[in-house]
């Protein structure tokens, strides 16, 4: 049909795109944008690695934890407990759990980072 | 900063995968293929330069975010081109311009003198319906129902406006080659 023809024919002129003098500028512009949305992606990330970490620091630091690890394994586990809490007398009786989920969540960002800038 | 060989001569489907594995020179070339026919059918769908050019670079970072949806079975132009002409409908209609689509804003039907259709000219003679349709649906391959549910209007509306439009820009044309038919006699 006459009518389809024409049709086809507007579909193609709106496939034909005009050279515009801007187009590496353009690019270069679009280049720009994705890589701040793909660095502010990995902060996100980071920053749920460290809460994810820390969460997890506070979990294992409940004392309940402690008291259960003990009970299950017998004297032996008491006695590595007491190990552990001795060798860490430097830093006061206990370390706080606060303490331990920024050692622990401070290491994974910094692991994280070590990662994305050997990336970049 | 050249990219290599092998990545220019890549066909789209081949850049848009190598693009979802990180490789950012791969995009590069996509969008250098493909930029100007996104920021013309924007133009071309009645947004000023600035704008278009601004949804245009929106629409190629929502396109790098989501390149893993991209389905080779369908072109990448087309791909883009529609994630373009949603944005921009988006955009206009939370500016409320929607309340202008049935305002006519034609202008005097000036022929070109060529005998051929010189489209940026032929749809500025469109109402904003017109040629807002005519561009979603000729130029990013929307069809009726599609362009409907993103102008929310009903199907047969934009059927309509589609019809009015094409034979608006088929009688430019047709006066266009009779000019040209007439100055070839005289």
């Amino acid at each position: 049909m006459v009518e389809d023809a024409f049709e086809a024919q507007v579909e193609a002129l709106f496939n034909d795109a005009p050279a515009f003098a801007d187009a590496e500028a353009f690019a270069g512009q679009v280049r720009e944008r994705v890589a701040r949305v793909r660095r502010a992606g990995r902060w996100v990330h980071g920053l749920a690695w460290l809460l994810g970490g820390a969460i997890a620091v506070l979990q294992l630091a409940q004392p309940s934890f402690w008291n259960w690890l003990g009970g299950a394994a017998g004297q032996g586990a008491a006695s590595l407990d007491q190990a552990a809490r001795a060798s860490l007398g430097a830093l006061s009786a206990t370390p706080s759990p606060m303490f331990c989920a920024a050692v622990l969540g401070g290491s994974l960002l910094i692991a994280y980072l070590t990662v994305v800038l050997r990336e970049n | 900063m050249g990219a290599p060989s092998f990545l220019l001569e890549a066909s789209d489907a081949e850049l848009a995968a190598l693009t979802a594995t990180g490789d950012r020179s791969a995009f590069d070339i996509l969008v250098r293929r493909h930029s100007g026919l996104v920021r013309a059918l924007l133009r071309r769908m009645g947004a000023q330069p600035s704008l278009a050019d601004d949804i245009a670079q929106d629409a190629f970072v929502a396109a790098f975010q989501s390149i893993g949806g991209y389905r080779a079975t369908g072109s990448f132009a087309a791909w883009i081109k529609q994630i373009a002409a949603r944005l921009y409908v988006r955009r206009w209609r939370a500016e409320a311009r929607y309340t202008d689509l049935e305002g006519a804003e034609e202008t005097a039907d000036e022929s070109s003198s060529d005998g051929r259709l010189d489209l940026d000219a032929a749809l500025a003679i469109l109402s904003n319906a017109e040629r807002l349709c005519v561009s979603m649906c000729s130029g990013a391959g929307f069809s009726h129902s599609e362009a409907g549910a993103l102008l929310k209007m009903p199907a047969g509306t934009v059927k309509s406006h589609v019809k009015r439009g094409l034979d608006k820009l088929r009688r430019r044309l047709e006066a266009s080659q009779t000019q040209v038919r007439s100055r070839a006699d005289g």
